[in-house]
């Protein structure tokens, strides 16, 4: 294990890049658990990172985009009794069990059901999105299929009933 | 126009930022109000997920979800900061979500040889550092957790506690990534 001496010895050979691997490693590791080591590296390492705030995306990106979203109806004009009560029953059951028993205790703030939902939905959402792409590239192999199709449309379905079930925790 | 008389019944709430016009409308579901705000922030947003990836192909899937969430989240969004903002703490929040579990299936599908230590498929950057595309390529080159970090802390201007977090690491193995990363940008672009 490195410490504060070693680094210091080794601190102008380091910036100048005559060590060996481990040996910066081992510097770095150091640093990187002991604050006043870590301020000295973090001020003589600093890189001038200066690169463009905006980079355009590809055209095809803005069409993908309007598409899916105009393919359902915007989340804040939908309604909650269009919410399946099977998803909003999971969601729920989820929040009974992960609150604490007595009110007299403390809720921490990640306890807010508000938070809860969307950390849950985020997690969902992203399961979601991947289950797209592969659903995606199955049609890509196969232009047209039915049931591609319409495990695509399934998907979208699903995707608006979780943003509708957010939205009504999240107001 | 429906918006604008919307706006009059909005509940009095303290915010910092008065929410836009055109964010307000896309909330009350217009596409061509969300559209507007597509391209005012997709080339920010872009660029935050081409630096977090590495790789254009996912940058621009990224991008896609990122906005297509932020249509499904925009009822969320309440003014606490600028709509850009919150925009690009969204970006972030896809971009390790979607690692995550990438990660979680490579786990489940196979033991493979340890990946992280492949080299990337981008040819090391050379040349002047002075050069935005160099660096863009320095960075697409470093292992994936480095560049993550040395993007965030260097480029977007995040703290170690909050990239502790979105990396789900202690700080200091943050800050010990980010010396790492600067180690191999320096080398790199030397
Ligand atoms: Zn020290």
């Amino acid at each position: 294990m490195m410490n504060c001496d070693d680094l210091d010895r080794l601190l102008a050979d380091y910036l100048a890049g005559r060590l060996d691997d481990p040996t910066a490693i081992a510097l770095e590791e150091h640093a990187g658990g002991c604050a006043g080591c870590a301020e000295r590296l973090e001020a003589s390492t600093r890189l001038p990172l200066a690169l463009p705030r905006d980079v355009a995306p590809p055209a095809a990106v803005r069409q993908a985009v309007l598409d899916r979203i105009t393919a359902s109806r915007s989340p804040a004009r939908q309604r909650r009794w269009w919410v399946p009560a099977a998803i909003a029953a999971t969601l729920v059951i989820g929040f009974a069990v992960t609150r604490p028993a007595s009110k007299s205790a403390m809720i921490p703030r990640s306890a807010n059901p508000a938070a809860i939902a969307a950390s849950r939905a985020d997690g969902e959402f992203t399961r979601l999105d991947a289950a797209r792409r592969e659903i995606e590239a199955a049609l890509r192999a196969s232009p047209g299929d039915a049931d591609l199709e319409a495990a695509l449309a399934r998907l979208d379905a699903q995707r608006r009933q979780l943003a509708n079930i957010v939205m009504e925790f999240e107001s | 126009m429906s918006a604008t008389q919307s706006l009059s019944f909005q509940p009095p709430r303290r915010r910092e930022v008065p929410i836009d016009v055109t964010v307000r409308r896309a909330q009350h579901g217009d596409p061509d109000a969300f559209a507007r705000l597509y391209d005012a922030h997709a080339p920010r947003v872009h660029a935050v997920c081409l630096r977090l990836s590495g790789d254009p192909a996912e940058a621009a899937e990224l991008v896609q979800d990122v906005f297509v969430r932020a249509w499904e989240r925009l009822g969320s969004y309440r003014g606490e900061a600028a709509f850009g903002t919150w925009l690009h703490r969204l970006a972030v929040n896809v971009v390790f979500q979607r690692g995550r579990a990438a990660r979680r299936r490579r786990q489940r599908v196979a033991v493979q040889a340890d990946l992280s230590h492949d080299p990337p498929p981008m040819a090391a950057a050379t040349a002047d550092p002075a050069l935005g595309m160099d660096l863009e390529r320095a960075l697409a080159a470093l292992p994936e957790l480095l560049r993550q970090v040395v993007v965030l802390h260097d480029v977007e201007g995040y703290q170690h506690a909050e990239i502790a977090e979105l990396i789900d690491a202690p700080v200091g193995t943050c800050r010990s990534h980010l010396f790492r990363a600067r180690r191999l940008l320096r080398e790199m672009l030397s």
